[in-house]
């Protein structure tokens, strides 16, 4: 199986949360293996579970392998992406699209305990930013298994010189035909 | 006015007007047949399926060639008002993009440049439409921009008189000191594009038919001499106009956007809204919904907030709601108004979909 294809798939996944916290700890209980050393067993239930693992934002699967430790281990099995639309005493709304949705556009809309967002990153919570939440399942010690959700804003580059002049480029070719457009358009007397 | 539950989706007659305004509670559109055939949409907004534009689902379902539309108007660059204008604007090979003469502007047009180009993020779509869309109009020889404000007049033939009655030019100017203010800078931090609280330069819509009229409003709110007021004191196209005898409300009823001389001057009138949900902010709230009933009793929503969905896959909700985490389906569901009236005739208002009375916008009773 074509791991980044499965990454990329916008294929709706229904999960059942008993039966995959079930294949996790049967998948926690063989050795480290990598995702494709496990594909080649060719175990049904190893490939259900491969649909349901979506890569997170703090890239828990890396080229493949799970780097996460034996020990303490992240499946995501949801990952949206989500824009700030309004923040409020104790929560923040903020409109949703899975992340590999090929439609473009949001579609949910959620409120989100601000207790979610790490202290670190409250100053980055404001109206029009950017963050990833991932819903999945950490395994502990080797056997406890909780639900958990992570939120991660988006840290965005500094606009640079070159960018900036770029920019400027860019507009001035749209600007100067637009404008020889509008001065055609007024000579043709268009009503 | 003739209100009609139950009504067939078909063409207008030639001598009919009709003012069609679809809504889902986050964007609106309103298509307008003027005449003999031709058509012309005013801002746009996505079907349930958040990908077509409600204007072309509807041309597609009445059997409305594409090339009939002449003009595709966008009172103002706000998200809620131009989801898939640049779907539309392709599909209507053959029609002329209206817009304000604030998109005429350089600044503006770097600022859509600025922010289009380096998005980066698929939910931030508002600059990026309005660069496809000044881009696409480039490639529409003959059928090149036309840039308006307050007394443009955008269409007149023997049946219909179209002009714009805002924006007015200072207010332009206004916001174009905004537009600077917001242009990145070198060595500072990437943003996803500020609102630039475009509303001040809506471009309202007057269609003047034989006797009448009908006023399209847009999100132009009303502060004290300014806005609505504005219009009523400064437009000479206003002041001529017969009477009026449907509006589109203005900013989804908000009370920033009420103005009670303009309302006392269109007595009688038939009123008509798309609602506006985005995180806490719900429009109109029910102190707008009262008030607006006050004005006339004749006042349709588009939809109703309650049309908004809350849980949609049991198991991941309930996992959300374990940590503090409200899902809902991000827009309620698009419902549609159509307005038809001939000359010397009784004019009608057909409901279809989610649309309601507008004391029934926050109800959360079934409406069959």
């Amino acid at each position: 199986m074509d791991f980044d294809a499965l990454q990329n798939s916008s294929d709706q996944i229904s999960f059942d949360i008993d039966s995959d916290i079930q294949q996790l700890i049967e998948l926690d209980q063989r050795d480290n293996l990598t995702l494709s050393e496990k594909q080649d067993e060719g175990s049904g239930s190893l490939v259900n579970l491969e649909k349901n693992v979506v890569r997170a934002p703090a890239l828990t699967i890396l080229k493949g392998r799970i780097i996460s430790s034996h020990q303490d281990r992240f499946r995501a099995i949801r990952n949206w992406e989500g824009v700030v639309t309004a923040v409020c005493d104790d929560t923040f709304f903020a409109s949703v699209k899975l992340v590999n949705d090929k439609n473009t556009l949001p579609k949910d809309e959620l409120e989100i305990d601000k207790d979610n967002i790490d202290v670190g990153d409250r100053n980055l919570l404001k109206v029009g930013s950017v963050f990833y939440l991932t819903l999945g399942y950490r395994k502990r010690n080797g056997s406890q298994v909780v639900k958990e959700t992570r939120l991660v804003f988006r840290r965005l580059p500094q606009w640079s010189g070159a960018d900036i002049a770029q920019a400027e480029e860019d507009t001035d070719k749209l600007w100067i035909k637009l404008q020889s457009q509008k001065n055609g358009n007024t000579a043709e007397g268009q009503s | 006015m003739e209100i009609l539950q139950k009504a067939n989706l078909d063409q207008p007659e030639n001598d009919q007007l009709e003012i069609s305004l679809f809504g889902p509670s986050y964007g609106e559109c309103i298509v307008v047949h003027y005449g003999n055939g031709k058509w012309l949409t005013i801002d746009s907004c996505l079907e349930d399926d958040r990908s077509t534009p409600a204007a072309i689902s509807y041309f597609n379902e009445i059997g409305v060639d594409l090339s009939n539309i002449t003009h595709v108007i966008v009172t103002h660059p706000d998200g809620d008002h131009i989801g898939g204008i640049g779907k539309l604007l392709s599909a209507c090979a053959d029609s002329t993009l209206v817009v304000s003469s604030v998109l005429s502007d350089r600044q503006m047009v770097a600022y859509t440049t600025y922010y289009a180009q380096s998005d980066t993020s698929s939910l931030t779509q508002t600059t990026k439409e309005l660069y496809d869309i000044l881009n696409e109009s480039l490639k529409r020889h003959p059928y090149t921009p036309k840039y308006v404000l307050q007394d443009t007049l955008i269409i007149e033939n023997d049946f219909v008189k179209i002009t714009a009655l805002s924006p007015s030019s200072s207010k332009i100017n206004n916001f174009l000191a905004r537009v600077s203010q917001n242009l990145p800078q070198k060595n500072t931090n990437r943003i996803v594009p500020a609102s630039l609280t475009p509303n001040a330069v809506s471009l309202v819509i007057l269609v003047e038919v034989d006797g009448f009229s009908a006023i399209l409003g847009a999100d132009l709110e009303e502060h004290p001499g300014r806005g609505w007021t504005e219009i009523m004191n400064n437009s000479i196209t206003y002041s001529n106009a017969p009477g009026c005898i449907l509006l589109k409300i203005p900013h989804h009823g908000s009370s920033n956007a009420d103005c009670p001389a303009f309302w006392n001057s269109m007595k009688g009138a038939t009123a008509i809204l798309a609602p506006f949900k985005r995180g806490n902010v719900q429009l109109p709230t029910q102190l707008d919904v009262e008030r607006i009933l006050n004005y006339t009793n004749n006042a349709f929503s588009t939809t109703r907030f309650s049309t908004q969905s809350k849980v949609k896959d049991h198991n991941v909700d309930k996992t959300l709601k374990e940590h503090g985490i409200q899902r809902k389906q991000l827009f309620p569901k698009l419902g549609h108004l159509r307005f038809r009236v001939k000359v010397h005739n009784v004019a009608q208002l057909a409901l279809f979909k989610n649309a309601v009375h507008l004391s029934m916008v926050n109800s959360t009773e079934h409406v069959h």
